[in-house]
């Protein structure tokens, strides 16, 4: 009786530590600094998944050429700069335990067929079914070896940061 | 003694194995554990897939815009020498000449690269100043044909001791109407809106 008690206990705690998670919607913007402007490119076309078996990994990812900053020749040299068709994917990993609040992770960043991690605050604000997740990642253009794109021969700013909202629900 | 100096020298030779392997990996920031694909989030393949065709052609536009942007500025520069160099009334100087010839040449070029730029297929939407920009080609371009044949007539004419006079007579309208459209289609690039 004992052990059928033990083995209950095990596999009902092994299951409660299980859970998957999967990106409802959500969107990844970059801010390019130069002297003349400030430009953003957003993607919503944003897919993610996250496992929890104990340990939680999440994988975040969107094609280059969906980001957009509303000027075709701008967002055609970013594929340029960001070897997108080479490298047709941005892709964001973390091991972070989803629950309330906010704190520090490692983000890798796959980004022009380089990876970077950085460590980020990340906040989980509860909402029916999941949560929001929130994060900037301060990435830089030469931890990807991304040459900085210039006009009128000034270059942009090397740190873009990326701003990530995602909404996150437990399947 | 000899005992402790071969317990001192293990001890060193332990140290030197362990700690700088235990700084070296202070140092590392933490892996990140990838039991995910890519695969799992439910791309297209034809989205994850490298297509380096596309690449090298964006390789191509690119570089020809990226010549464009620079040849743009260095084309306005020498038509405002230009326009600096004309003459009031009478003859135009070998200054005037040479430069009109060169921003013609220059102009030309410049539009070159554009033009044979590739299309990006899969490009999104255009914005509003590049529509400007793309827009007043079509006013400049007739404009740096004409400006030069009414120069060289009008150089002709006064040559030949005429009074100036058909499109010869029109030089200085022209000239001053392809400097504002190729300053306003070189500033809605510099100035974002």
């Amino acid at each position: 009786m004992i052990q059928l008690s033990i083995l209950f206990f095990v596999l009902f705690a092994a299951n409660a530590e299980a859970s998957t998670w999967k990106l409802s919607s959500g969107s990844l913007e970059y801010t390019l600094k130069h002297m003349l402007h400030t430009v953003s490119g957003k993607s919503t076309e944003v897919k993610g998944i996250g496992k929890c078996d104990p340990k939680c990994s999440f994988l975040v990812a969107a094609p280059v050429k969906s980001f957009g900053s509303d000027n075709s020749n701008r967002d055609s040299n970013m594929q340029v700069y960001t070897k997108a068709a080479a490298n047709p994917m941005v892709e964001l990993r973390t091991n972070i335990d989803p629950s309330a609040g906010t704190k520090n992770a490692e983000i890798e960043i796959k980004l022009a067929g380089k990876s970077h991690s950085y460590n980020v605050p990340i906040s989980f604000t509860p909402e029916s079914g999941g949560f929001l997740v929130h994060a900037i990642v301060p990435m830089n253009l030469s931890d990807f070896d991304i040459e900085r794109p210039a006009l009128l021969g000034v270059a942009c700013e090397n740190a873009v940061p990326v701003t990530a909202d995602l909404h996150i629900q437990s399947k | 003694m000899c005992s402790f100096l071969r317990r001192l020298f293990l001890f060193s030779m332990l140290l030197s194995f362990v700690l700088p392997a235990n700084l070296s990996r202070a140092a590392e920031p933490k892996k990140v554990e990838k039991s995910l694909d890519l695969s799992d989030l439910g791309f297209s393949a034809e989205t994850t897939k490298p297509d380096l065709e596309r690449q090298s052609l964006l390789d191509e536009r690119t570089h020809k815009l990226k010549t464009h942007e620079i040849l743009g500025p260095i084309t306005w520069a020498l038509m405002t020498a230009t326009v600096l160099a004309a003459p009031d009334h009478g003859k135009a100087s070998t200054l005037h000449q040479v430069l009109g010839a060169v921003t013609a040449d220059l102009y030309f070029t410049t539009a070159y690269f554009s033009w044979t730029a590739p299309n990006d297929p899969s490009a999104g939407a255009t914005k509003t100043n590049l529509k400007i920009h793309k827009a007043l080609q079509w006013v400049t371009l007739p404009l740096m044909v004409l400006t030069p044949i009414a120069g060289i007539m009008a150089q002709n004419q006064y040559n030949s001791g005429q009074r100036t006079h058909g499109l010869a007579k029109q030089k200085s309208s022209l000239a001053t109407a392809l400097y504002l459209t190729y300053s306003a289609s070189f500033a809605v690039m510099v100035f974002d809106f």
